[in-house]
């Protein structure tokens, strides 16, 4: 996550599937509507969290320097959401482990109280381009 | 007192000294025909699905009420969903699928929350927990070939309450197998 400060950060609060998920807001340099990405290389967070195909509604515009324009399927946008370190849940280490590789070792409590996942852009891009 | 009584009194010295050694170190005040204490247990008794269980009390940190967990994304199976309590992540297990066991309906209503070492843990359970108080002669390793392959391959030892057979989890064993499966 890129903090704005050591203590906290904006995410892009977005609904996957069943799961409430944060996406490192200064990684996505524009939501688009998914009608709008279209052309773009697009990859499916849905599937990599096992979520099966996911239907989006939107897409965030990731900062890839090269290469065609590179989209994530965001599912459906929520809101920006700030978290704050003190406000993370960390996992016992043998969770995140036996969890999906694209998360993050820490949630946090959104609105209303909802578990929110914090994505791994660094292990979701590693996978994208290791699979293309 | 003659030299008789000082024989007399050496005697008894080496008489206490020979008892001190065959008790240990502690001279056995008891007289010679007592009986061995049996070790006495506390155990924390739970029902998943139709199967009671216990667990060692060293083991049990706690038993909280179990409202809903969050599904983690990838987990296997035996991974019910994680619980919040007082700021901390639990993982909480699903003993049946853990042990590879037909469960019909999961109607967990506690979180027993179980800790071995560095590892921490919850258990789905249903509502009907207790504290258990046996004596290790009640604790029977016989019937153990009797149980499927993976419940016996984490019940240390069963006991047979009035209720119905009773598994005694080793939780050491589950906790560190299930932390490193993945």
């Amino acid at each position: 996550m890129s903090a704005q400060s050591s203590s906290r950060c904006d995410v892009i609060l977005t609904r996957i599937g069943g799961l409430s998920v944060g996406v490192d807001l200064g990684a996505i340099g524009s939501v688009l509507d998914y009608e709008q990405a279209a052309g773009f290389e697009l990859i499916d967070l849905a599937a990599l969290l096992g979520q099966g195909v996911g239907e989006h509604k939107h897409v965030g515009l990731l900062d890839a320097t090269t290469g065609p324009p590179l989209g994530l399927c965001l599912g459906d946008v929520i809101g920006v959401e700030t978290v704050r370190s003190s406000g993370l849940l960390l996992l016992p280490e043998w969770v995140h482990s036996i969890g999906s590789a694209y998360l993050l070792g820490a949630c946090f409590e959104a609105r209303q109280g909802e578990l929110s996942w914090l994505i791994d852009l660094t292990q979701v891009l590693r996978a994208h381009y290791n699979t293309n | 007192m003659g030299e008789s009584d000082d024989a007399n009194a050496s005697g008894l010295a080496e008489l206490i000294e020979h008892a001190r050694q065959s008790a240990g170190a502690t001279f056995d005040w008891g007289g010679g025909d007592q009986e061995v204490e049996e070790e006495q247990l506390s155990l924390l008794q739970f029902k998943v699905g139709s199967q009671l269980y216990a667990i060692g009390g060293e083991h049990v940190r706690e038993v909280i009420s179990y409202e809903t967990s969050t599904p983690l994304p990838g987990a296997p199976p035996y991974l019910e969903g994680i619980v919040v309590h007082r700021r901390q992540v639990l993982g909480v297990l699903d003993l049946d699928a853990w042990l590879e066991l037909d469960s019909s309906t999961r109607d967990y209503e506690r979180v027993i929350i179980v800790e071995h070492g560095s590892f921490q843990a919850g258990i789905g359970a249903a509502a009907s927990t207790k504290i258990i108080q046996l004596v290790s002669s009640q604790l029977s390793t016989s019937l153990l070939d009797g149980l499927p392959p993976r419940s016996k391959a984490y019940t240390k030892a069963v006991c047979e309450t009035p209720e119905a057979l009773v598994l005694v989890l080793d939780i050491a064993k589950l906790l560190e197998d299930a932390a490193v499966r993945g």
